[in-house]
């Protein structure tokens, strides 16, 4: 299984540890990710222009080579999906193509990592790979922009694919109202209280629901749940200490790789107490 | 064919349906194409008016004519009306026939050239005139009716139709459940007069269990459905009760030795007053057995199968709510979170809480919401697109009830539209403001159960332009309410269509609205759409005034349409043929039954040497009426039964466009065709056959496939296209995919055959669609 990899800022920046577990599973896995040359940022939730923003992903797309895109952001993956929308206006099309060194013709399939494990791989593959199944509860945290405003994987308002994955894993996804929600990451910089009070939702409401971590499929959402979690508990004075995990640790860790390999030793949230539960 | 001497004088009579056909198709032309030496031909505003039907009459009578077409809206509207006129006027009605070009032309075809629909339309009319002039006079049989009705359903529609009948009729009532009622005996207080639903309907319980005239059976369903209009042979499946309701005297012994808590009586009210079991709870100790003073309980009763037979059948099944767990963003099931019907049952003589509104934790709730349209009025395909009609006004009775309860609880109430249309209602509506209850006019968008057993509800409020979220105690969803299960498998074993919306279809949305498409099948109460008491009262007493006026007049008509049989080897291919065992053989040659027999036709092609013809449905009155309507330009023809006819009337009321090549043939069902009937389509023209049916008789239906293969094989020389299909009533709009589709693939088989003919030699025919 080999794919065209769009990595996107994070995993080069804030994400290091998402980076560094993606890369220790997707190998063992038997999921070959050749990094695009020279692409660039996708433009996030912050670039008006759609033409722009259309462009911007239209340039990535045009350099895959015929695979198949993997991205491990939830954030660029929207951005892939709806410039490949975008791009059946055809006036629209031509104008980008007019900006681009390598035209694009729109026939590149973005697809997020969590697709490619549970789908392209499959679960009944991955269950094999499992060494130590993980007796923890887990919410399965999708965030807002990985299955709307549609993908072809999974459902826009219930999804299931990471809850299937975290069973798949061992262990029991919670029952988690918010799996949708908006973590308040992106408008973090031009509302931080907003913003606050939006990750302050999802992390009571996951702290109620008993569970030992949160899985995350974005680096943006990571960012913002864990490392942002003690301004959330300082503001609103409660206590959370809610470990926030990528799906890809959370599968190297039943996998039997060291916690170490997945930058597990890089959060702000410590996440020991959960390794050990985890482990044992 | 018969009765050669005579001339025929057919009159032809075109109705411009005050604009509804002449607006569309050109009347004058068509008058112009179609007349001829033996051939009148007449235009009038309204056929159906008094004027219409008088120049008819008048014809008639002045000897002008002696035969009539018709061309206007469908025969289902105006068939009976226009033959009865004729018959009074001394003509065989019979020899009156309705061509349709309403719904199956003008209607449809609107968006197509002019010249393609009047092409389709004169096709259709000197088809029909061909058909007129070779069809014979024929007189309906008779049959003896049984005057015993079975009503299904024993809700409020089902016991007021019992009730309303059963003083001059010989009534038997089913009901699925252990109890009479329906839905009805779970509801509390009913609006708009806050009186009491089982202070109402117990005495009307009563009456049903203690009147002569009705035989009730509880815990029953049918089963199987045999024999015809007017004379059904009906298997009834009872479910074991195991305690014996004659000997029960509901002294309630049984329950205090129970050490499972299995025997019980459903509620205090119950008719018939009699305990049951629950297996699945019962542990077989015997102590009820041994307790009961009139040996009244069987641990072994087993389900039962009898058989009874009636004459006519009032269908009143009723309705049940929408599971409302598939509106992922509500979370349904979850605790605090109720459906309407769990809140009426709490309220209501069905209690569990002693009729007491309480949250799961049993303390009365301080904020209660009731979200309508959970899953109605919803065109994204996942929910239902009809409106409930009820609950706007039922969610206000119960918010009355949460403020009468306490006064200073709060009740709010999401809604789309407030529809309180109706009598009285809107002083309801008025009088439910006045009590303080809190309007929220816009779709709630999601449910959130919190951990301390509330429940957030996040909205939108239209009115004000904003999003809000407020916390409650207790959410009641006013459930999309649909036909109760096992309406479908019912209404097919009794030959009755469905909406698309699942609801039985009336005969006639306005005009006949609790009678079916079968004439000995009535309908009443929520099978035919959500509604109200009132309501279902009301048709309860109009089906039951509609069953007594069918079993009144002691007879049934039966179309005589019938096999002839007019030569005979003695084979008795078509007596093993025959799916009703019409057919015998009796001194070496076929006899029929014409009482037994439906029409249907099978017989026809199984007969090695053609020696049965249907009457008005032979071979050669069928090629007549196709040659004429194929003569002038070429088409698809499509052999269609009574029930695919209905789905394509309901297409031409939905205005559904569909391809004006094509040419209904409608025929009592398509298993009269062989492939002497289908080439003659191919040779005069056809671009393509299609056989469409949409009965739900199995014994036709699983033989269709055989039919399909032999016509396919044996008109194969002609290589043009030929299909089947199987439409169900409602599914018009399937209908009219495939019509489409085909007619395209016919057309552009056609173009490419036409050129390559020219281009080969000189083709005999010319294609020029």
């Amino acid at each position: 299984m080999k794919y065209s990899y769009y990595p996107g800022c994070a995993q080069h920046g804030t994400a290091v540890d998402y980076r560094m577990s993606v890369e220790a599973v997707m190998s063992r896995l038997g999921i070959e990710l050749e990094e695009i040359k020279n692409w660039n940022c996708c433009g996030a939730l912050h670039v008006d222009d759609r033409s722009t923003r259309v462009a911007l992903s239209a340039r990535t797309l045009a350099a895959t080579k015929g695979l198949d895109v993997a991205t491990p952001c939830n954030l660029c993956y929207s951005n892939l999906m709806r410039a490949n929308t975008a791009l059946e206006d055809s006036d629209l099309k031509n104008r980008v193509n007019g900006a681009l060194v390598i035209k694009y013709e729109g026939n590149a399939k973005p697809k997020h990592l969590l697709e490619v494990v549970v789908k392209d791989l499959g679960l009944a593959k991955l269950v094999e790979q499992v060494k130590k199944p993980l007796k923890i509860k887990a919410v399965p945290y999708y965030g807002c922009l990985l299955t709307r405003p549609e993908n072809k994987f999974d459902s826009p308002e219930n999804p299931g694919s990471l809850d299937n994955l975290i069973s798949t894993l061992g262990a029991e996804p919670v029952k988690y109202y918010y799996k949708t929600k908006c973590c308040g990451g992106p408008i973090l910089i031009t509302n931080e209280n907003l913003a606050l009070e939006l990750a302050k939702d999802l992390l009571v409401m996951a702290k109620d629901s008993g569970a030992d971590c949160m899985v995350v499929t974005c680096p943006m959402c990571h960012l913002q749940l864990d490392a942002k979690q003690k301004a959330v508990e300082a503001k609103f004075n409660i206590k959370i200490d809610m470990p926030i995990i990528y799906f890809t640790q959370l599968i190297g860790l039943a996998m039997g790789i060291a916690p170490a390999e997945l930058g597990l030793d890089k959060h702000l949230v410590p996440t020991d107490k959960f390794i050990s539960k985890a482990g044992r | 064919m018969v009765d050669n001497e005579k001339p025929k004088n057919i009159g032809v009579y075109l109705c411009r349906c005050g604009g509804n056909i002449s607006d569309v198709v050109d009347l004058q032309s068509i008058t112009e194409s179609v007349k001829g030496e033996n051939v009148t031909v007449n235009i009038q505003d309204y056929l159906c008016s008094s004027a219409g039907q008088e120049k008819i009459k008048s014809d008639i009578e002045k000897g002008k004519i002696d035969r009539v077409v018709i061309g206007s809206c469908s025969p289902k509207l105006h068939l009976e009306t226009f033959r009865s006129m004729v018959k009074g006027a001394g003509v065989n009605p019979n020899l009156l026939e309705i061509t349709n070009i309403r719904e199956q032309a003008s209607w449809v075809h609107d968006k197509e050239g002019k010249d393609s629909v009047n092409s389709k339309v004169r096709g259709l009319i000197k088809g029909a005139v061909a058909r007129m002039s070779s069809i014979e006079p024929l007189v309906p049989l008779e049959k003896k009716l049984v005057d015993r009705t079975l009503v299904v359903g024993g809700g409020i529609a089902g016991i007021t139709t019992a009730l309303e009948l059963a003083d001059d009729h010989e009534v038997i009532l089913i009901e699925k459940q252990p109890y009479l009622g329906g839905h009805m005996i779970g509801l509390s207080k009913t609006f708009p007069t806050l009186d009491c639903s089982q202070c109402i309907l117990t005495p009307k319980m009563v009456a049903v269990h203690n009147h002569p005239g009705i035989t009730m059976h509880t815990q029953t369903e049918v089963a199987d459905v045999a024999g015809s209009p007017g004379d059904y042979s009906i298997t009834l499946k009872h479910s074991p009760r195991y305690v014996d309701i004659k000997k029960c005297i509901s002294c309630g012994a049984c329950t205090r030795k129970c050490p499972a808590g299995a025997i019980f009586l459903p509620f205090a009210q119950t008719v018939p007053q009699a305990y049951m079991i629950d297996m699945s709870k019962c542990d077989r100790c015997g102590a009820c057995v041994k307790i009961c003073p009139r040996d009244a309980v069987n641990l072994d009763a087993k389900e039962e199968i009898t058989t009874i037979s009636v004459g006519a059948v009032a269908i009143a099944t009723g309705f049940e709510p929408i599971d409302p767990s598939f509106i992922e963003e509500y979370n349904y099931p979850s605790p605090n979170l109720l459906t309407a019907i769990e809140f009426e049952e709490m309220l209501s003589a069905k209690s569990k809480t002693g009729m007491r509104l309480q949250k799961a934790d049993a303390s009365f709730p301080e904020r209660v919401a009731f979200v309508l349209c959970a899953g109605s009025r919803d065109f994204t395909g996942k929910g239902r697109k009809h409106c409930s009609k009820v609950c706007c006004i039922y969610s206000q009775k119960q918010a009355q009830l949460v403020k009468k309860m306490k006064p200073e609880a709060e009740a709010w109430i999401f809604y789309i539209d407030m529809r309180s249309a109706g009598r009285r209602f809107e002083e309801f509506y008025h009088h439910t403001q006045e009590k303080g209850v809190n309007y929220v006019r816009g779709k709630v968008a999601e449910i959130i159960p919190k951990q301390d057993g509330t429940l957030m509800v996040q909205y939108e409020d239209t009115n004000l332009g904003r999003k809000g979220r407020e916390i409650f105690d207790i959410v009641v969803l006013c459930p999309a309410l649909i036909p109760s299960a096992g309406t479908k498998e019912l209404a097919d074993r009794l030959g009755v269509p469905l909406g698309d919306d699942g609801f039985i279809e009336e005969k006639h949305v306005k005009l006949d609205p609790v009678n079916t498409l079968n004439q000995a099948v009535f309908a009443a109460g929520c099978v035919l759409g959500p509604k109200d008491i009132h309501d279902s009262v009301t048709e309860g007493v109009s089906a039951a005034h509609k069953v007594s006026q069918f079993l009144g007049k002691g007879m049934i008509l039966i179309p005589p349409e019938k096999p002839m049989i007019l030569e005979c080897n003695g084979c008795g291919d078509c007596v093993k043929a025959c799916p009703y065992n019409a057919l015998t053989l009796s001194g070496g040659k076929a006899m029929l039954s014409p009482l037994a027999c439906t029409g249907c036709g099978i017989c026809v092609p199984a007969c090695p040497i053609k020696g049965i013809e249907i009457r008005n449905f032979t071979r050669s009155q069928l090629k007549a009426q196709l040659k004429a309507m194929l003569e002038d330009a070429p088409g698809v023809v499509v052999f269609i039964d009574p029930y695919a006819y209905a789905a394509a009337d309901i297409a031409g009321v939905n205005r559904k466009q569909y391809s004006s090549l094509v040419r209904f043939i409608s025929l009592p069902s398509i298993h009269v065709l062989d492939a002497d009937v289908v080439n003659a389509a191919f040779e005069y023209g056809a671009t393509g056959v299609m056989l469409i049916e949409g009965t739900t008789d199995e014994k036709l239906a699983s033989r269709s496939d055989d039919l399909y293969k032999t016509l396919k094989k044996d008109t194969r020389k002609h290589k043009k296209p030929l299909r089947y299909s199987h439409i169900e009533t409602a599914q018009y709009e399937k209908l009219t995919d495939l019509l489409n589709v085909f007619a395209s693939q016919a057309g552009a088989k056609a173009e490419k055959r036409s050129r390559k003919e020219k281009g080969e030699e000189k083709g005999e025919e010319t294609m020029d669609a």
